[in-house]
């Protein structure tokens, strides 16, 4: 009889014990990811992560990864500071590529591509991208995924977009990526779980919770300007609603009540990217995907306050799209950016190939004297002393 | 059937070469060169591409676009790619250059993207470091009896080779006529330099 007790008694604990590692259940859900856990080398599990390793091998060696120390480091505390527990496990590559985008392979791999970092506005908001990617990993969802479809014929595809989610594929075959995303995206439930999650250690970490939503729904606004071609990579695997950005918001609402003083990590943030900013938003206006960079560099805007160097990359992105009125749009941006003071350089340079495009070869030949005259060793001198001697 | 199987893809898998004396040789109808030595010649999705030692060592292609044209194709119908423009100054050639190499260079893995594209401008596609593209001396140069330009690049492939390249080219009647001419630094590049700076000086534009 005592021995039947025990049996319940350890029955019941173990019960408890499960459900503790599954506070919160979707479909197919398993235990967390416990710290330095890997998988039994005979599992499924096993062989995704031997895939996902071969995939972070490639990755390291692609000159693709910002080695920055500083940035990294930067990057990394962030991580450890939302989950102290399994920051040892994580490895973060920050990959260079104008594309919205973060994730996290189930063995550890964590990406961060730059076009997210150029548009977060502050820490809190990359901390609760970031704590939602390891929300995935420590549920282990691409696990659950793979087990869901490794049954059908959609398993081949499976693995190429978790090669191409993973960063690694092109990100030009986004068209292609969004129509098969749907195999590789998480569930809605997956995805609802992520956003409790990440809110949750983003709010423990202190970051300000309205922050959360903010990202979302700023990045929604860009999409939805850009059309369908302006479908981000990040949203063809994490398909997101507006409902689930007013759910955040709600969440943030209660929340902010919870504790008197929160951060947003502003100073801190901008601090770190400063180096690094003026490059990304190069790379962000020859992306090709016009409407949606003007909304985030108009949001940039009104968010920082005037910048010459953005109303410069406003003016490049004008002569780039070449629009009906665009030149006068460029010209008009790139005064701005005059007037501010301390432009860009080669503001001179594009502002004289748009006046030569308007006819006015004066202004034209103005600029491009200045042009050279800031960068007197500049490596297209020649020909632009070429287009001058022309114009004159 | 399985020695069928092999030979289709032995034929899909090679590459026509045809010889290229060392004589002068219309590039389509626009202009011709002189070489004066023997190469390789192949079609790419229409683009003339030559060699000696073969396309990944070194190789001269002959680009020929009409305004709105792409230096990439793609199968993808809504592929971003960036599209010459007919008044696109020497400074916008190179930045529609390089973009167009970065748009085809996305990442690691290229599988998806080499089985969509052809790719005229000396690179397989996908198989550059996009972040390592440099391009440095863009001066005037005159094409046969046209004004063009010039310019020297480089990159790194994704597996670290460095490869050189210098790009000879004019706008004429709305095209872009185009010589771009890459090969490994090591050795290959320098190897048939000569050889092309006289496939340049020797342009005649005949029409």
């Amino acid at each position: 009889m005592n021995r039947c007790k025990i049996s319940l008694f350890l029955l019941l604990f173990c019960a408890v014990c499960v459900s503790c590692a599954t506070p919160r259940g979707t479909p197919g859900a398993m235990d967390d990811i416990q710290p330095s856990q890997r998988p039994d080398s005979s599992s499924d599990e096993a062989g995704l992560w031997m895939y996902m390793d071969r995939i972070e091998n490639r990755l390291k060696t692609s000159g693709r990864v910002v080695s920055d120390p500083e940035l990294n480091a930067y990057v990394r505390q962030i991580v450890c500071k939302l989950d102290p527990v399994h920051c040892a496990d994580i490895r973060i590559y920050i990959v260079d590529t104008p594309h919205f985008n973060a994730s996290m392979a189930p063995n550890g791999c964590m990406q961060v591509w730059t076009g997210l970092m150029v548009r977060a506005e502050n820490e809190a908001q990359l901390a609760y991208v970031l704590g939602h990617e390891m929300a995935h990993y420590l549920r282990r969802h691409t696990l659950q995924q793979w087990r869901t479809v490794r049954n059908t014929s959609s398993a081949l595809a499976f693995f190429s977009l978790a090669t191409a989610a993973a960063g690694v594929g092109f990100v030009g075959s986004l068209a292609q990526l969004a129509a098969l995303g749907a195999i590789f995206a998480y569930s809605r439930d997956q995805e609802r779980e992520a956003d409790d999650i990440g809110f949750e250690i983003m709010a423990k970490a202190g970051y300000e919770p309205v922050q959360a939503s903010q990202i979302w729904g700023d990045l929604l606004a860009e999409e939805e300007a850009g059309g369908k071609l302006a479908k981000s990579v990040f949203f063809a695997t994490h398909p997101t609603t507006p409902e689930r950005i007013a759910t955040l918001r709600d969440l943030a609402d209660k929340t902010a009540k919870t504790r008197d003083s929160w951060t947003a990590g502003r100073e801190e943030y901008l601090h770190a990217t400063k180096p690094f900013r003026k490059e990304w938003l190069r790379e962000e206006v020859h992306k090709g995907n016009p409407n949606g960079t003007l909304v985030f560099l108009n949001r940039l805007l009104k968010d920082q306050g005037d910048s010459a160097e953005v109303h410069f990359f406003l003016g490049e992105l004008y002569r780039l799209r070449g629009e009906k009125d665009d030149c006068e749009n460029a010209c008009s941006e790139y005064q701005k950016a005059l007037d501010l003071g301390n432009p860009p350089p080669e503001l001179y340079r594009s502002l004289g190939v748009v006046c030569l495009r308007m006819g006015k070869t004066r202004e034209a030949c103005d600029s491009f004297e200045e042009y050279l005259k800031v960068n007197p060793d500049a490596s297209d001198r020649q020909i632009i002393e070429s287009y001058i001697n022309r114009l004159r | 059937m399985t020695s069928i199987l092999i030979v289709l893809v032995l034929i899909g898998g090679c590459t026509h070469y045809t010889a290229v004396p060392a004589q002068r040789r219309a590039i389509g109808s626009l202009y011709s060169v002189k070489s004066n030595v023997a190469w390789s010649q192949a079609d790419e999705g229409g683009i003339q591409v030559w060699t000696i030692d073969g396309p990944l060592l070194q190789a001269l292609r002959f680009v020929t676009l009409n305004d709105g044209d792409t230096l990439f194709r793609s199968y993808e119908k809504d592929a971003k790619l960036p599209r010459f423009r007919a008044h696109m100054t020497p400074n916008e050639v190179v930045e529609f250059f390089v973009a167009s190499l970065k748009s085809v260079s996305g990442g690691v893995d290229t599988h998806q993207l080499a089985k969509g594209m052809v790719h005229p401008a000396g690179i397989r596609a996908g198989s550059i470091n996009a972040a390592t593209i440099d391009v440095k001396n863009l001066r005037p140069a005159d094409f046969g009896r046209l004004p063009g330009f010039r310019f020297d690049f480089s990159f790194l492939s994704k597996e670290g080779l460095e490869r050189q390249g210098i790009a000879f080219g004019s706008i004429h009647e709305g095209k872009l006529l185009l010589m771009v001419y890459s090969g490994t630094r090591e050795y290959y590049f320098d190897k048939h330099k000569q050889d092309v700076e006289a496939i340049f000086s020797s342009v005649e534009v005949m029409k």
